[in-house]
């Protein structure tokens, strides 16, 4: 847990200090009480003793420099803790700072209160932004050209940070996050399974297909595929929790596959996979995750998921516990393949469906995974 | 409903008051020579007149002298009737020849009527509603020019509407005459020929709505009375220019429609208020407030008003077309508002 | 008609104002009907002898304060015939170049504190410039004009009674012409007589024949002398008829036929004049002839002066508020 080192109020009059010289440097231990640095105001030379035990982590004003009374000169944290990173910057204490900064350009800087807002809520300096109203105003138009031209990036060398701007998908993708990971409640659970079968199954139906000229399977569809055929029997990891008591149970399988690519993360989604061949959700997936990686996907391509599945196994992930893509009330993690045997997390709705539901849909799925031959009587190809 | 029924200003007004009065006994309706010839009823010189405009012309043959009674050039005093009367039983419709007049009727209506429910705690009612008459573009010189509705909105306890088309003179008028509360309503002279649809059967405006008149996405103008006109042609020029004007008529200042203006201004981010009421401390300054307090996240651009010039309103066609706001000066305040050079 | 009140040689000036009044409206309608001035038009034709028999006691420092019915007193009381016609045009060589226009007149240097479109609205002023003429011992007298209609207002009695209780050097004068718009004024009014009011204010009030310019001549001169010796005021109610309607416009419809007539035919303030004078002997024809030329003239020039001048700049909208 980091703390902050501000600006102490060393008389009633005072609303700024310089810092005289600090006591510790970055990454140097420190206990509580120990002088941690000097600060002069208008009068005194006085000592400022460290609130916490702990590391040092940053100095965020140096010596020689002023800070206003309550500004963060300093953290305090545990070794290795990060709190000096890019992302920072939606901390109270740098909200405050950057609205200083913002402060001290609008009597610089004309724009109009919709730009400027607008400029504040993405964090961007609105000094940047080159004004096309009259003599040279920035409007609301100006601060989205900005936006969209150049996705901003903008550094302190000082303070030590650099802003990025998300990508609109990236943007959204956080928002949804936020909301599923506040609003559902979440539980998980974790299952092995031995893929040997599965993977002969893979190699086999690859070449088959490769001859056809389709494009390479791989064992994410094989599990698509085998899920497809699993889940009907336990209607409520399909599902959607309503909001009004109720529950809507699905009859087709839409499956969403997350798809990292350049522009964030995206969740296209095969639909009725129960009702296709495996070749046709090989062609559909490879279509679908192509254009995710070319930005070409349609709204339509990401609408009506059932259910989603995110496979890290390619990164080297041995499990992992994902967020669901709400309003669906299942996802399914699936980490890396070791010795033949892969991990499977599976996030659930704990308002749609319980442990031992959940459980028993993991159990088979298992067990359909470890003897795909139980399916084959329904058509491979 | 008879859509295609057309009433000039001066004849919805009338019909309102007419219709209102049939149907309710306890209405009076006073004013100086609002018939004309008074008490010469024997001889057939009555109802000669109907007001300085003759729009009520024919109303005292049709509800009787003792309903439609002429009052002498004294405005305090008729005035101050007026409101105690509509205390007292009966609702009087008062006629204020001028609004130029508030001057002398004032101290009865803004001390008297507008006080009343307050000091009554709420169980005494002035049923009062005053007509009276505004605006300039006639050459009838600064004492019959004025426009002073923002004096009357000035004061808690006192309503005020301004129609500016036929089917509002009427549909606030019945409002107006309906309400429980003192409502002034201010027509304007130079409108009171205009044409419009007007339907036939009773029908009412409602007091603190205000009407969209014409859609646009790229600016808010926000009309009173006759400013309409001018901004609905401001708004045509500007279409040509590749600006999008919606026009708001506001009808109503107090009560006050804020739900609509504010959301055409969060919309378009740019507002242009036309009043011809004068610059300082009127209605365009408050409206500019409301924009600015309340929208002020989506203000892009300076809140314009168009007013006015301040002085008094001059006789001479030359400058009183200088005084009066036109359209283009709706049209610089909206290039300015919208950051573009014209 | 009664005694022949003024001198002799005040005559042909007391024929000239009136004249000059009526040829001057007479223009003011025509030049109205042609368009050629905005706005509203409110005539003073009928009721030249008031204006001129009570300027005829005033000097060019004396005040008088007018109505919205107010050309008469202007040009009876000295005001150029031009400039107000050029004012009534809108013109920029008008009175007030051309901001007031009719109803809003003023002409300071000839003591004339202004017409109103305030009804009642020249009670108050009359009374606070005698207050500055007592105060300062000017000497000056002030005159107020004001119609039957106007007494209704709360301004009369206040203002009258102000000059009442402070002897003020104020003479109101009541243009009774029987109307207050189209209101009469049995109907608008219970006491026939306006002067009878006086006694309420304890002040001298009499009742004159309006269309008789001796007669109130007399009671004018009578007035203004009481009031330079520091008397206080006096209420003087000349009966009169409006030959016109309240405006240039309006169709009379609340007159009754036969009362125009008469009074347009029997009761010509002028025509009685010229009658009298001549059945006297005091004046002759030619003597008459040549006012009367000498007023058309004066007229006509009036009217192609205001029509040639030019319009004042729009820059002028803002100047002199301050």
């Amino acid at each position: 847990m980091a703390t902050d080192i501000k600006m102490p109020k060393l008389g009633m009059t005072m609303t700024e200090g310089t810092i005289t010289s600090w006591e510790k440097k970055e990454g140097d231990k420190i206990e509580k009480g120990e002088t941690l640095l000097w600060v002069t105001t208008d009068k005194v030379n006085v000592e400022v003793e460290a609130p916490e035990t702990g590391v040092l982590l940053c100095i965020k004003v140096s010596s020689g420099e002023k800070a206003s009374v309550g500004q963060v000169i300093g953290i305090i944290g545990a070794e290795g803790e990060e709190v000096c990173s890019a992302d920072e910057n939606c901390q109270p204490d740098k909200k405050e700072q950057y609205d200083n900064k913002l402060a001290d350009l609008r009597e610089k800087v004309r724009a109009t209160p919709a730009a400027r807002a607008m400029a504040s809520k993405q964090c961007i300096n609105i000094g940047e932004i080159k004004g096309t109203g009259i003599s040279g105003r920035i409007m609301k138009e100006d601060v989205e050209r900005y936006i969209a031209e150049a996705p901003c990036e903008y550094a302190d060398e000082k303070a030590g940070w650099t802003d990025i701007s998300l990508s609109a998908a990236e943007s959204i993708s956080a928002e949804r996050m936020t909301e599923s990971f506040s609003n559902v409640p979440h539980f998980y659970l974790v299952m092995k399974a031995d893929t040997s079968r599965m993977n002969r199954m893979l190699q086999t139906a690859r070449e088959k297909m490769i001859k056809n000229g389709s494009p390479k399977a791989t064992f994410t569809d094989v599990l698509i595929w085998i899920m497809s055929r699993v889940i009907p029997k336990h209607p409520r990891v399909n599902a959607q929790w309503l909001n009004n008591g109720k529950v809507r149970l699905f009859n087709d399988v839409n499956m969403g596959i997350a798809a990292a690519t350049p522009n964030g993360l995206f969740v296209p989604v095969i639909k009725k996979t129960g009702n296709k061949t495996f070749e046709q959700i090989v062609k559909e997936r490879a279509g679908l995750v192509e254009r995710a990686r070319n930005g070409r996907l349609r709204p339509d391509d990401m609408a009506e998921g059932t259910i989603t599945v995110s496979n890290l196994g390619m990164y080297g992930i041995d499990m992992f516990n994902g967020i669901i893509n709400a309003p669906q009330s299942a996802l399914l993690a699936v980490g890396s393949i070791n010795d033949g045997v892969i991990t499977m997390s599976l996030s659930l709705d704990h308002r749609v469906i319980d442990g031992a539901a959940g459980a028993a849909f993991l159990k088979e799925l298992k067990e359909t995974m470890e003897k795909p031959e139980k399916l084959l009587d329904e058509y491979l190809f | 409903m008879s859509e295609e029924r057309k009433l000039t200003y001066a004849q919805a007004v009338k019909e309102a008051m007419v219709q209102e009065m049939k149907n309710d006994k306890d209405i009076l309706f006073i004013g100086q020579d609002i018939s004309g010839g008074a008490g010469r009823e024997q001889d057939g010189l009555t109802d000669t007149w109907g007001g300085s405009f003759g729009v009520s012309k024919g109303m005292s043959t049709l509800l009787g002298t003792d309903r439609v009674i002429d009052c002498p050039l004294a405005e305090a005093g008729y005035m101050g009737a007026a409101v105690a009367a509509s205390t007292a039983g009966v609702k009087v419709i008062s006629e204020l020849m001028f609004n130029d007049f508030l001057w002398l009727a004032g101290d009865q209506l803004f001390n008297g009527a507008a006080k009343l429910k307050y000091l009554s705690g709420g169980t005494e009612t002035c049923r009062l509603t005053v007509r009276t008459v505004m605006g300039g573009g006639l050459n009838a010189g600064m004492h019959h020019s004025q426009s002073l509705y923002s004096l009357a909105a000035h004061i808690p306890g006192i309503k005020v509407v301004i129609p500016a088309t036929p089917y509002d003179a009427k549909g606030l008028l019945i409002s107006a005459i309906r309400d429980e509360d003192p409502v002034i309503v201010f027509e304007n002279k130079a409108l009171y020929n205009t044409e419009g649809d007007v339907p036939e059967e009773p029908y009412t405006v409602p007091l603190g709505k205000a009407r969209i008149v014409r859609k646009g996405k790229d600016i808010t103008i926000l009309t009173l009375s006759r400013m309409l006109y001018i901004a609905i042609e401001a708004a045509e020029s500007l279409e040509k220019r590749g600006i999008s004007t919606e026009v708001i008529d506001v009808r109503s200042l107090v009560p006050l429609d804020e739900e609509t203006i504010l959301n055409s201004v969060k919309e378009t981010g740019h507002v242009v208020i036309v009043d011809e009421a004068l610059p300082r401390c009127g209605a365009a300054v408050d409206l500019a407030a409301l924009v600015s307090d309340k929208a002020i996240d989506y203000i892009d651009g300076p809140v314009k008003t168009v007013t006015s010039k301040p002085c008094p309103v001059p006789f001479s066609p030359v400058l009183e077309n200088e005084y009066l706001p036109s359209k283009e000066d709706i049209i610089k305040a909206v290039y300015e508002s919208t950051n573009r050079e014209g | 008609m009664g005694k022949i009140s003024m001198p002799v040689d005040k005559l042909g000036e007391a024929y000239e104002k009136m004249l000059s009044v009526r040829k001057a409206e007479e223009a003011f309608e025509r030049v109205y009907m042609d368009g050629k001035i905005p706005g509203f038009l409110h005539l003073y034709l009928g009721e030249e002898a008031i204006a001129s028999g009570v300027c005829m006691n005033l000097t060019k420092n004396d005040y008088v304060t007018s109505t919205h019915r107010g050309h008469g007193h202007f040009i009876a009381k000295g005001s150029e015939i031009k400039k107000v016609a050029a004012e009534l045009m809108g013109k920029e060589t008008g009175l007030c170049r051309g901001k007031g226009g009719s109803m809003h007149m003023i002409d300071v240097e000839n003591g004339l504190y202004g017409s109103t479109g305030i009804v009642g609205g020249g009670f108050p002023p009359a009374a606070g410039l005698g207050l500055a003429a007592k105060y300062r011992k000017t000497g000056q007298v002030s005159v107020c004009f004001f119609g039957d209609g106007s007494v209704n207002e709360g301004t009369f009695h206040e203002s009258v009674n102000l000059a009442a209780i402070w002897s003020l050097p104020v003479i109101f004068v009541c243009e009774n012409n029987l109307y207050a718009q189209s209101a009469p004024q049995e109907y608008h009014q219970k006491v026939k007589n306006i002067s009878k009011r006086a006694e309420g204010y304890g002040i001298p009030g009499e009742t004159v024949d309006g269309m008789d310019i001796f007669q109130v001549y007399e009671a004018a001169k009578k007035a203004v002398e009481r009031a330079r010796k520091g008397y206080g005021p006096t209420l003087i109610e000349c009966r009169t008829y409006l030959f016109t309607g309240h405006y240039v416009g309006d169709a009379r419809g609340y007159r009754y036929k036969d009362e125009m007539e008469y009074y347009k035919n029997e009761r010509d303030c002028i025509k009685l004049f010229k009658e009298k004078v001549l059945k006297e002997k005091l004046m002759t024809e030619e003597e008459l002839a040549e006012i009367e030329k000498k007023t058309e003239k004066t007229v006509n020039e009036a009217i192609k002066f205001a029509e040639e001048s030019p319009m004042p700049d729009k820059s002028e909208v803002l100047l002199n508020v301050y």
